[in-house]
């Protein structure tokens, strides 16, 4: 089994323009073993994005305080392709484009990036698993041959993000809100893919706003998070309880004082 | 070197050279001392020591090449011997037909090598022709002329590489290629040559119905001036030129990029895709120049430049010369650089920033690779890119 732990988790962010650093975690934690299944709800702007960005590694981020630990060993110095290959996998929301390279191409330089570097996959192997995992997500092979998102639609480029997931097999995988942009047969489908990789060697940790994912995909464990922090933790009930009573609900029982950025109920 | 006559300063020769032949280098020698050199926007190329002579060098015995029944090849040298006639008809008649500027001036007066093409009218290759050039002594310095001849309807693939030599100060090659009306030729250059200072000047001359399409994978390691250049003076005749370059260490390479549109119905196609890293620089013009009268043609250029470091420095600049009104043309041009989100992405899956970079200039100029329909030329593009990719670390 193994450990991905988040340690008392202070992040800033400085903006571009002004050049003054905003704190946007203010001390996370939380502790997810392979085999488990764990979402972070919570409202718009409460740091969800920061907290998965952080994780893999967005030198973007800058951890001011606390640590994050893959086996009880500090990530925090390692740079983003180190994180990957450790086992850590972030499927983003905003996922680049890049012209000239082709999803086949990438995915393969990928899977090569963790093997010796004497040993790249034989093309057969790789072939197979392609075509495994396309099959799994509805995919059609020309998928394989297009530049990796150009002109990709919202649902191609979610689907696209959970390819790789097939392909890599991470230790812990981070969804960033999957689910956003989604139709109900994607998001079907898209799940489909995520539950198959599910299993005692594999860890998910879904960001989410709505609990629709969660039918789906289901949670052990549900987190949420407001002004930057955890501030309750429970089982799938939780989020059941969220979705009726709003964010709003909790955060007055709590008696935590943040804005909430979009609802003033 | 200009202060002693004209006749002694000439001593390069090939053996048994006609009388009319070394009447062309005494003209290409007094034009030297009247032309300029050649413009070229934006590169720097005055100590590069181009246009000046080494040590001369007398050119080597031709060696025979693998000739084969349907087509001529053979050494500049040897085809003045066996083919005199074929070469009055196009040396400097066709292609190129005018010593315009100071290089070409030089590169005819003092030409030593070469080799010669020639597909006889309704020749129609299977198998490509894969040129090495060129034979010269190890240290001597190419000063070549070279010939490809499609006559009537002839069709065929020809590959010219360097194989990597000891280096050299300075190379000056010029090509003419001839596209007789109806003919075909799948040309590729793999350039990777190894001289400081390289001078390149191709040019095409694409009779009626005749279709030329061009790939160069501009790959050296020195200093690079090149002149790619074709002229469509049949009625609709087609070129394509398609030019990858990759530039590294503190090389510079300039090169323009032109084709011109004389008769009407015909149509052009430039694109040119360039990576620039470390302290390099590279500049691309794109010359797109349609001649009145040539109306229902069609000129379109594409120059790409991406940039991989901060010291680097590149140009992409379309030029459109249009000179009649029933035209289709247009350009576009980009500089880029590989951007953070870009790299950070690549890298969140696991690639190590080089590996990230490799990917993305074998994606951006491996386009041409991939078009490229020979699977045995486009296997040698892409190891040659390889190569230059690999020289990056």
């Amino acid at each position: 089994m193994e450990t991905l732990e988040i340690k008392d988790l202070h992040v800033s962010v400085k903006d571009d323009d002004t050049q003054k650093s905003k704190e946007i975690l203010t001390g996370v934690n939380l502790v997810m073993h392979t085999g488990e299944v764990h979402a972070i709800m919570g409202p718009n702007g409460t740091g969800k994005s920061t907290l998965s960005e952080t994780i893999m590694g967005n030198p973007h981020y800058q951890v001011t305080q606390g640590d994050i630990l893959l086996n009880n060993e500090s990530l925090l110095e390692k740079p983003v392709d180190a994180r990957a290959r450790a086992g850590l996998f972030l499927a983003m929301q905003y996922p680049a484009e890049i012209k000239g390279i082709t999803n086949m191409d990438f995915l393969r330089a990928a899977i090569n990036a963790r093997r010796p570097e004497k040993q790249p996959i034989a093309i057969k192997d790789f072939l197979a698993q392609l075509d495994e995992a396309l099959s799994i997500l509805n995919m059609t092979e020309d998928m394989a041959a297009r530049y990796l998102n150009e002109g990709f639609s919202g649902g191609e480029r979610k689907r696209n993000e959970i390819l790789q997931l097939l392909m890599i097999k991470p230790t812990f995988a981070i969804l960033d809100e999957l689910d956003s942009g989604l139709d109900i047969d994607a998001l079907q489908v898209v799940s489909k893919g995520v539950n198959h990789v599910m299993g005692p060697n594999f860890g998910t940790l879904m960001i989410t706003h709505y609990k629709r994912i969660l039918k789906y995909i289901h949670p052990d464990q549900v987190h949420v998070m407001m002004g930057g922090r955890i501030v309750k933790s429970g089982d799938a009930k939780l989020a059941d309880r969220l979705e009726d009573e709003g964010y709003a609900g909790l955060r007055d029982e709590l008696g935590i004082h943040v804005n909430l950025v979009d609802s003033e109920v | 070197m200009l202060k002693t006559t004209t006749e002694s300063l000439l001593t390069t020769r090939f053996p048994n050279e006609p009388a009319w032949f070394t009447d062309l280098r005494k003209q290409a020698l007094q034009k030297l001392r009247v032309t300029k050199d050649p413009r070229f926007a934006k590169v720097n190329y005055i100590n590069w020591g181009l246009g000046e002579l080494q040590a001369p060098v007398q050119p080597k015995r031709p060696i025979n090449k693998p000739s084969s029944d349907a087509y001529i090849y053979c050494s500049l040298a040897e085809a003045l011997q066996q083919h005199e006639k074929l070469l009055k008809t196009y040396f400097m008649k066709r292609a190129i037909t005018d010593w315009a500027d100071r290089l070409i001036s030089f590169s005819t007066a003092y030409m030593n090598c070469g080799n010669f093409i020639y597909l006889p009218a309704n020749t129609k290759l299977t198998a490509p022709i894969f040129v090495n050039q060129i034979e010269h002594g190890p240290h001597a310095a190419e000063v070549s002329h070279n010939f490809i001849i499609m006559d009537r309807g002839a069709q065929a693939t020809i590959c010219v590489m360097d194989e990597a030599r000891q280096p050299t100060e300075t190379k000056h090659r010029v090509s003419e290629i001839v596209l007789e009306e109806n003919s075909q030729l799948n040309l590729v250059n793999i350039d990777a040559f190894t001289s400081k200072a390289a001078y390149i000047n191709r040019q095409a001359w694409i009779g009626e119905n005749a279709k030329l399409t061009w790939t160069i994978g501009s790959f050296s390691s020195g200093n690079v001036l090149a002149e790619m250049n074709a002229e469509l003076v049949g009625r609709r005749s087609v070129a394509t030129i398609n030019n990858g370059a990759i530039t590294v260490g503190k090389q510079t390479q300039g090169m323009n990029t032109q084709v011109t549109n004389f008769a009407p119905h015909s149509i052009g196609n430039i694109r040119q895709r360039g990576v620039i890293m470390d302290q390099s620089r590279l500049v691309f013009n794109g010359i797109g120049k349609i001649i009145h009268g040539a109306h229902g043609t069609i000129a379109q250029q594409e120059n790409r430049v991406l940039m991989l470091s901060d010291q680097a420095s590149g140009d992409a600049n379309p030029i459109l010369l249009i000179d009649e009104n029933d035209v289709v043309a247009g350009h576009a041009a980009s500089v880029g650089r590989l951007d953070k989100k870009q790299l950070y992405y690549l890298m969140s899956r696991g690639l190590s920033k080089p590996i990230a970079k490799k990917l993305v200039v074998r994606g951006f100029i491996g386009t041409f690779a991939k078009e490229i329909t020979h699977s045995q030329i486009r296997k040698k593009f892409q190891d040659v890119l390889e190569r230059k990719l690999a020289h990056d670390n």
